[in-house]
């Protein structure tokens, strides 16, 4: 199994979050590469290297999952459900990154083994330093688990 | 039917009278015939004891006079003087009670001697042969020629009162010597025959040949009436047949009243009280019988009303469920829209930012002006959709109740109000000895903090020495706590409408902060504990907030 643990993988619909988040990490400058998806399926996909993402060199296994509950279709739950129930997937530290505050989606992102769960911060600043904090955090201060092929 | 059981009810105790009158009649009735049974007995009784007694002692006397005779000539040779005749005849007459008098007739028919000499005086020297009344001369006359003892008919006597005589001649060596006359006055004969019992008990007439000749009626009963009862005897001795009347007198036996008024009455009057009581006990059957079919119907209808209250009951209980769903649902509905609503501000936010920050120096001046309006505008909206998300969550979301210090809390309070408070100069009075609380600790801090700084907010520009002031006072069973100001002060008409959701006064819209929900959330947060909250204003004068939060049950 392809591994990078610098890359990122961002599950995320609003194509405006996805973009703010995006550059919010490429400005931290830690992360190797951010790969955008917007649902859940593709995500699915991206992971298991289905459909568009059967490369294996194109779409290593990333280092970090970030993950919007909200999502259409597959919702972000189930998601990271699938990801910590696959013996392979399960090691790879999941954030949950969305704007509900709702005590339920806390809840069950933990009970379904979430890694973090953060809620985006309104305002530009507050956002963009909240990014970069993960971003030092997890490409930098945590030590990512090996991934063997 | 049912009317038809009512009348026989009704008439129930008039026929029970009847039977028990009738009873009661009968009885008295038989005892009436009883007593007359006993009267009659005692009457007959009597007569005959009256029979036994005038027989017995007219036979007696009249063999008196024989035995007189007869002694008399016994003697040999008889002493035919006034003193020997005298003394028998006063043996006789005091042994012998009866006689009116003994007299001694010569053959000639003249009285000679007489005995008591007193009561017979008036017969001394009276020839018989030349008396008026015929019956004695022919009695005398009989006596002489059949040599017999003879009583007359009753007459007239010279010594008084109606009398008989019996003449008894004396023969001596077939000669007439002469005549042993006895006098007899009736009366007298009757009061040494009558007991006084019976003289009291009964009316007592003796008729001789249809003459009376005795009675012991008195004269005012001149013309008595019959007595419908009365027993009828003859008293035979010889030479006469009386016929004895006896009746009752009306003390023992009376005629013409009621006999036994008392029993009639009693046995009226037991009848007339088993009726009454029966009537009673009728009407109360009735009354109880009414009684219950009233509380019969009154507990089918209580139960019929349960049944509606309990239909109501859960038609409501329904309502309420789905009250609270459809509540719930809003709650979730205002959630969740909070959240969708906050999407779009962090995508304003976050490119109004990067706009600046990549395209500084290429804005001009009039669309970094509008920036500004959209970044003002897109703050408020923020700070509005916290608001609602914090609102919809009280209640929803329960976190466990706790005793604390209201002391701590205020502190933690006023420490982040701190900036409001020194930016406006207001000087905060917290009382002290605070008590302690029981509650949500956050949603307290939360009320404390709206409170406060509602406070803070409208405590007018003008204010030249501006204050807060925070208690509690303990009450029953709860904590009463307050937050006054000297502010701007709430018109009257306006204290309850600004608990309400977006609703916001005047004033506070001329100060233009605040987005109408914080005293909503007070208010849902205090009555989430069980409390209340209000508040007394005046405007220009200041605001003081009151709510109760109630203590630990034990």
């Amino acid at each position: 199994m392809d591994y990078e643990p610098s890359n990122i993988l961002l599950v995320e619909d609003e194509e405006a979050h996805a973009e703010l988040t995006k550059r919010a990490i490429r400005k931290a400058g830690n992360a190797n590469r951010v790969d955008i998806v917007p649902d859940g399926e593709q995500a699915l996909d991206y992971l298991y290297n289905r459909e568009t993402y059967a490369d294996k060199q194109k779409y290593p296994v990333p280092g970090l999952i970030l993950l919007d509950i909200k999502l259409p279709g597959i919702d972000g739950i189930d998601v990271l459900k699938t990801i910590k129930e696959d013996p392979d997937l399960k090691r790879i530290p999941v954030i949950m990154l969305t704007t509900s505050e709702r005590e339920e989606d806390i809840v069950r992102s933990y009970e379904h083994y979430a890694n973090s769960y953060l809620t985006k911060p309104v305002g530009f600043k507050a956002f963009e330093e909240k990014i970069a904090q993960v971003d030092f955090y997890w490409m930098i201060l945590n030590k990512p688990p090996v991934i063997e092929d | 039917m049912k009317l038809s059981i009512s009348h026989f009810r009704n008439l129930f105790p008039i026929a029970a009278f009847l039977i028990f009158g009738s009873g009661a009649v009968i009885l008295w009735q038989n005892q009436n015939k009883h007593e007359q049974q006993l009267v009659v007995r005692n009457m007959e009784t009597s007569s005959e004891q009256i029979r036994i007694r005038v027989e017995g002692l007219m036979n007696a006397r009249m063999a008196s006079l024989e035995l007189l005779a007869d002694r008399w000539i016994e003697r040999t040779p008889p002493d035919f003087s006034q003193k020997c005749f005298l003394e028998f005849a006063e043996n006789f007459y005091t042994h012998y009670p009866g006689f009116t008098g003994i007299n001694w007739i010569d053959p000639g028919g003249i009285v000679r001697w007489v005995f008591p000499r007193e009561s017979n005086e008036r017969a001394i020297d009276n020839i018989v042969y030349e008396r008026l009344d015929l019956e004695v001369r022919d009695a005398f006359q009989k006596a002489g020629e059949h040599l017999k003892h003879v009583a007359t008919p009753c007459t007239e006597l010279i010594q008084g009162g109606l009398g008989f005589h019996t003449f008894r001649p004396l023969i001596y060596t077939g000669r007439v010597q002469g005549y042993l006359n006895g006098v007899f006055q009736v009366k007298r004969v009757m009061e040494t025959c009558l007991a006084k019992n019976i003289l009291t008990e009964f009316w007592i007439s003796i008729y001789e040949a249809d003459r009376r000749i005795y009675t012991n009626e008195e004269q005012s009963r001149s013309n008595p009436e019959k007595h419908n009862l009365h027993v009828l005897r003859e008293i035979r001795f010889p030479g006469k047949t009386w016929q004895l009347e006896l009746s009752p007198k009306a003390a023992l036996y009376p005629s013409r009243v009621v006999r036994n008024p008392g029993l009639l009455t009693f046995g009226m009057f037991i009848s007339a009280i088993l009726s009454l009581l029966l009537h009673f006990l009728n009407h109360r059957m009735q009354m109880y019988r009414q009684a219950r079919d009233h509380a019969l119907h009154e507990v089918s209808e209580r139960k019929r009303a349960q049944e509606a209250l309990k239909k109501n009951e859960k038609k409501l209980e329904v309502l309420l469920k789905e009250l609270a769903a459809k509540n719930a649902e809003l709650e979730t509905f205002v959630f969740s829209v909070s959240h969708d609503l906050k999407t779009p501000i962090v995508t304003i936010e976050g490119f109004m930012g990067a706009l600046r920050e990549d395209f500084g120096n290429l804005i001009p001046e009039d669309c970094e002006r509008y920036l500004n309006y959209i970044g003002d505008a897109t703050q408020k909206m923020e700070t509005l959709i916290n608001d609602l998300l914090e609102l919809s969550r009280i209640g929803r979301l329960t976190v466990k109740k706790s005793e604390f210090p209201l002391a701590d809390l205020m502190e933690e309070v006023i420490a982040g109000l701190q900036p409001q408070i020194e930016a406006k100069g207001v000087q905060v009075t917290v009382s002290q000895g605070l008590p302690l609380v029981y509650g949500e600790k956050k949603r307290l801090v939360q009320v404390m903090e709206n409170l406060l700084s509602n406070a803070i907010k409208y405590i007018g520009k003008e204010n030249p020495s501006p204050h807060i002031e925070v208690g509690a006072q303990e009450q029953d069973n709860q904590k009463l706590i307050f937050v006054k100001d000297n502010g701007i002060g709430i018109e009257k008409i306006y204290f309850e409408k600004i608990f309400q959701v977006f609703q916001r006064l005047p004033s506070a819209k001329k100060i233009g902060q605040g987005t109408g929900i914080g005293l909503a959330i007070v208010k849902r947060v205090i009555e989430y504990h069980g409390g209340s909250v209000w508040l007394e204003s005046e405007p220009g004068k200041g605001t003081t907030f009151f709510f109760t939060l109630k203590d630990k049950e034990n």
